[in-house]
């Protein structure tokens, strides 16, 4: 009977860990792409400069039309050569690069034009897809990745 | 092992089995709502796209010279809409949008543009020649 009792309490252990990891990675990856969403929904002209799947730099007044100069804002992946895990990174203008997650299996990102087909021509880009598969650490089998795949059509790039 | 060594064991299982039980629900409840987070997201951007067109349409129906405020219930949202700055070629609209206790605020720009190059988009908002040269919209 404690033998039962002990496997009963690890097997609910191990389905609570597991659980709280995986819901861990997808509030943080959604997270991740609240902020890519928000950033992207302040596109303004002249938009976007470049339009990779890897890399993408775009003008948008993070002052909510309250006149001041746009400012560049730059997201871009590297893999870490150590995890060999994806690092999502944010550049506004020229300040400090700042890692906004490093979990990620993959990262891209791919453009529409007005037409909705796919481009990669930077002046052409009406509309973003953005997704993110974000490592569940801990978890081996099962749901071991987590996934925030959405797409993004700037009002102001219209 | 004795009977009332039992009955403890039992009880002690059922407390551990409860624990946990509550504690994988309260983690479930969690990533429900961050799944919904993502749907109110897309529903929040339809509602301001609802709301911008309701305002389109008040700045053309008024000939777009006309500075006026008006509170709307649509989209199961209490709409405030204010025009200012109208002057038949450009007008200013301030609206706030209310649902389920979340407000939007949402600043944008209109103009009159009978033709020139336009770019036709997936969210281009127009009514006749009135359409909608930029939005801001904030959260909370």
């Amino acid at each position: 009977m404690v033998t039962v009792m002990l496997g009963l309490t690890v097997t609910m252990n191990n389905a609570l860990y597991e659980t709280t990891q995986q819901v861990n990675a997808a509030k943080t990856v959604a997270t991740v792409g609240n902020i890519v969403d928000t950033d992207l929904n302040q596109v303004v002209a002249p938009g976007f400069s470049t339009s990779n799947p890897d890399r993408m730099v775009f003008a948008a007044d993070t002052s909510m039309g309250g006149g001041s100069a746009a400012v560049t804002i730059t997201y871009y992946t590297a893999l870490d050569g150590a995890t060999g895990l994806y690092l999502l990174y944010r550049t506004v203008n020229s300040a400090q690069t700042l890692c906004i997650s490093k979990n990620l299996v993959s990262a891209s990102f791919q453009y529409f034009d007005t037409k909705g087909n796919v481009t990669t021509t930077p002046t052409s880009v009406d509309g973003i897809r953005v997704r993110l598969v974000a490592q569940v650490s801990g978890v081996t089998q099962g749901f071991s990745t987590t996934l925030n795949d959405f797409k993004v059509f700037p009002t102001n790039l219209n | 092992m004795g009977s009332s060594s039992k009955v403890l064991l039992v009880g002690a299982t059922s407390l551990i089995v409860g624990v946990y039980a509550i504690s994988l629900k309260n983690v479930q409840t969690t990533s429900m709502q961050t799944a919904q987070s993502r749907v109110d997201r897309a529903q929040n951007e339809r509602l301001v796209d609802g709301a911008l067109i309701l305002a389109l349409d008040k700045v053309k129906n008024t000939g777009g010279n006309v500075n006026t405020t008006e509170t709307r219930r649509a989209f199961g949202a209490d709409i405030t809409l204010t025009i200012s700055s109208a002057n038949g070629s450009k007008a200013n609209l301030t609206l706030t949008i209310t649902k389920g206790g979340i407000t939007q605020t949402v600043k944008a720009t209109v103009e009159k543009q009978s033709s020139h190059g336009h770019r036709w988009g997936y969210r281009s908002m127009h009514r006749s020649d009135w359409r909608l040269v930029n939005a801001f919209v904030k959260h909370g």
